[in-house]
């Protein structure tokens, strides 16, 4: 494509709280184009798209938009210019009806009422357009997934969208839904639309793009005409970075299985689940975001409901999950949201390492051991060598993510358990943090504690884990050993849920 | 906390200062002894005592709600229903006159209490309904009983004739009874909520539910003990308020309930949850008390009292949103 691109991203940086996300990321979108744009979770599609819509600044970098500077700085600069957003939850309201969602930011108004029959008019336009069978007053609602997304489709086009984003379409769609917004996008392309698709299914951007950029850990990678590619292609330039990060290794004995998962399903989840950990081992667990690792974990634990299943710890049947009979049973939980759920912000160090084992410090009458839940959380901190000056007057909110991390691992830690669950337990955390948290969680595995390791880092995943479990839509599709890993295929299991030889 | 430790000069002038409601007490008791006609008397300082006795125990009870983010409206129906069942037991029940109708009017009026905050924990916790919602609804419900009970075991508004030996606890004879009463009630408050695990989880809990449900805190337990606990100390109130007014009255209370969230408020608990406490609503309670004191005494129209309050606790309440909402930022840029 020679014409000259509608939207230009050069060497776009961008930091969070000091961490550098997007590493000088490169995009161009031609007019009536369609561009794909594929990477691995956290390779910075969603923070690209989020500065693009104005949601976040950036640091460096320039974007054109038809040849001018744009910088937005609020999401509304974005629509002005014409770019819209198709996400996988769709922004409409559901109790209002086809017309009014069009209009729901700026209703027509006819003297001091709303001009019903001009939104009805236009959004009559839409449905003659798209060959809908509905009426502009049915209720969003009442809609299947498929026509909803259309509807939002027409919101865009009513404020003269001129760049449409999709990101993850087609999640919630069946596949006939898919079809027809293949086709809806082909109709876009064709009245001159430019659309960039986001999506980890790779046959649909092959089949559906004209060019596919590549983001790889904030980079991006290139951009190629899809005619000169095929999937593996894409599937290493995914992934294929080399291993340039050092993980610290131990020596460590793998022993019996302490926990073991039979048949477990969770709640809002068909699909039953096993698996087991045996003492001394790090099991990673891998895979694409909404692949139902946190959720599985959650409920394991009893922090969310499950409809049944086996569960086993060290041999002793645990029925029904909660956190407190699991706490009992000596298993431990860091989440992957440590301020909302691993932490207590507005609270001290202190309050937050003993808060776990508070009710194994009381005395008589249920009076806390002050001089004891004192030492213990001294003793955490430094064991974890969390940076502070005091931990009884130190709040958790003033320390910096990796301290945080440690905190939270601190509060488990004192509960002294056989079971570590670790959801992204890395996440937000600088390169010296990450390393200690590494060490530690091979510490404990030395002492015999098994852990399973929630990480959408591959190579995290593949650093320090003993064995590696894929998760592809609510079910383990892949148990990998040590000795079998290997990036292409992991990667493959998590997009497609196994693998096929077909290019 | 040695005893040492407590008096240190420099901690004293630390916590003074770490707590500017002490200094504005300090500074209107001190000011009004000197301008205010009347204030410095035995008589007006026995009568300010005694009135922040009474708001003292009920706020407490009110502020263990509040540590969780809620309130509890019903607290003043529960002084209401206490004080006529309880003047009933002792006027007019087959055993009025007795000490052991005393013994069981103080037993039943807290009673009431405690099973008029089992109903609001019951409902916060297990039917999840908002705190406001259920004890408004609870607080009409029971302060209609109360006048309804009254008014089919009496013609008279009130119930009289109670035993002498009950006005004790309302100061009469005894003048040091009710103080000796709501110190007693502040102390083991004030304990609970800082030495004993319960306290503890009070705080946590008030700050971050789903964090501690994930740590194995059971945080519907803590939310359910705190309205019961709060219809409990508004049992023990009514004992003493039924005992001062000498009578029962059905409508006992019925405007204490902007005193009480205005002394929580402005003793510095967080109307958020998770921060403040007994020593905070004993600072509120006496600056309330003294405040409406003063201006009584300076023969201030109610109305005036009423807009000096309405601002204060507004200034108090913004004051708090201002250091919440830097906390919530602090807290995200982390």
């Amino acid at each position: 494509m020679s014409s000259q691109p509608l939207l230009q991203l050069d060497n776009i940086h961008k930091s969070f709280y000091g961490a550098e996300v997007l590493h000088g990321v490169n995009l161009d979108l031609c007019p009536g184009e369609v561009l794909g744009l594929v990477g691995e979770n956290g390779a910075g599609k969603s923070t690209l798209m989020s500065i693009l819509g104005g949601v976040y600044g950036f640091d460096s970098g320039t974007m054109r938009l038809g040849g001018e500077v744009y910088t937005p700085a609020t999401p509304n600069d974005a629509t002005r210019a014409g770019i819209a957003f198709i996400r996988q939850e769709f922004s409409l309201f559901s109790n209002l009806t086809v017309a009014e969602n069009l209009f729901v930011d700026r209703f027509p108004r006819r003297g001091l009422s709303v001009d019903n029959k001009k939104m009805e008019e236009r959004a009559q336009v839409y449905i003659d357009l798209f060959r809908l069978d509905i009426s502009p007053r049915t209720r969003v609602e009442s809609l299947p997934m498929g026509v909803r997304q259309i509807v939002e489709i027409s919101k865009a086009l009513e404020k003269d969208a001129k760049i449409i984003i999709f990101d993850e379409p087609t999640t919630s769609l069946s596949p006939k839904e898919k079809e027809e917004l293949f086709e809806v996008i082909g109709g876009l392309k064709a009245r001159g639309v430019s659309i960039i698709y986001i999506s980890h299914i790779l046959e649909d951007v092959m089949r559906l793009c004209d060019r596919t950029t590549v983001l790889r850990d904030g980079n991006s990678v290139g951009t190629f005409q899809n005619s000169a590619l095929d999937k593996r292609e894409i599937i290493r330039l995914m992934v294929g970075r080399e291993m340039n990060q050092v993980y610290p290794t131990i020596e460590k004995e793998i022993g019996e299985p302490i926990y073991e998962v039979r048949e477990f399903v969770r709640s809002g989840s068909r699909s039953p689940v096993s698996l087991e950990i045996r003492s001394g081992e790090i099991v990673g667990m891998f895979g694409l975001m909404g692949a139902g690792r946190t959720e599985l974990l959650s409920s394991l634990f009893g922090a969310e409901p499950s409809e049944g299943g086996e569960i086993l710890v060290r041999g002793k049947a645990l029925t029904r999950p909660t956190p407190t009979r699991c706490i009992r049973e000596g298993i431990a939980y860091v989440t992957e949201n440590r301020r909302q759920e691993g932490l207590i912000m507005p609270k001290t160090i202190e309050e937050n390492v003993t808060m776990v084992v508070l009710d194994r410090m009381t005395g008589a009458l249920g009076v806390v051991d002050r001089s004891r839940e004192k030492r213990t959380a001294l003793d955490l901190v430094k064991k974890l060598t969390v940076k502070t000056s005091d931990p009884q007057r130190q709040f958790v909110k003033n320390l910096s993510g990796g301290n945080q991390q440690k905190v939270v691992i601190a509060k488990w830690v004192a509960s002294e358990p056989k079971v570590f669950f670790m959801d992204e337990p890395t996440r937000g955390v600088d390169v010296g943090a990450k390393y200690e948290i590494y060490t530690y969680i091979n510490e404990l595995a030395r002492e015999g504690c098994g852990v399973l390791l929630v990480s959408s880092e591959m190579e995290e995943v593949m650093g320090i884990c003993d064995r590696i479990l894929v998760m592809y839509r609510d079910r383990i599709v892949a148990d990998i050993p040590k000795a079998a890993f290997d990036q292409e295929r992991i990667i493959q299991y998590a997009l497609e849920g196994g693998i096929s030889d077909a290019g | 906390m040695s005893l040492k430790e407590t008096f240190d000069k420099k901690r004293v002038a630390g916590r003074l200062l770490g707590s500017p409601i002490l200094l504005v007490i300090i500074a209107m008791a001190v000011l009004s002894a000197a301008f205010v006609p009347n204030f410095a008397t035995l008589y007006n300082l026995k009568n300010l005592l005694l009135q922040t006795c009474d708001l003292l125990i009920i706020s407490l009870g009110v502020t263990f709600t509040v540590l969780n983010g809620g309130l509890d409206f019903s607290s003043t129906s529960v002084l209401a229903l206490s004080s006529v069942v309880g003047a009933y037991i002792m006027a007019l029940s087959p055993l009025k006159g007795t000490g052991l109708s005393i013994l069981l009017a103080i037993v039943v009026m807290v009673a009431i209490g405690a099973a008029v905050g089992a109903i609001n924990g019951f409902s916060v916790v297990k039917l999840k309904m908002p705190s406001f919602i259920v004890t408004l609804s609870t607080q009409l419900f029971f302060s209609g009983m109360a006048i309804y009970f009254t008014s089919k075991v009496t013609d008279k508004a009130s119930i009289m004739g109670l035993p002498s030996a009950f006005y004790r606890i309302g100061g009469e004879k005894a003048f040091f009874l009710p103080i000796v009463i709501a110190a007693a009630v502040f102390l083991v408050s004030h304990w609970l909520m800082t030495r004993t695990i319960f306290g503890r989880h009070v705080l946590l809990v008030g700050t971050n539910p789903k964090s501690c449900h994930i740590s194995g805190i059971n945080v519907k337990r803590v939310v359910f003990l705190l309205f019961l606990l709060s219809g409990i100390y508004a049992g023990a109130a009514s004992v003493v308020l039924t005992a001062r007014n000498q009578a029962g009255i059905s409508s006992l209370g019925d405007k204490m309930f902007i005193d009480i969230m205005s002394s929580i408020i402005i003793g510095g608990t967080s109307i958020f949850g998770g921060s403040g406490g007994a020593k905070h609503t004993l600072y509120g309670v006496i600056f309330i008390t003294m405040l409406s004191n003063v201006m009584n005494l300076l023969g201030m129209d109610w109305y005036v009292l009423s807009l000096v309050k309405g601002f204060i606790v507004i200034i108090a309440a913004l004051a708090d949103i201002l250091s919440n909402r830097r906390k919530n930022y602090a807290a995200a840029a982390a």
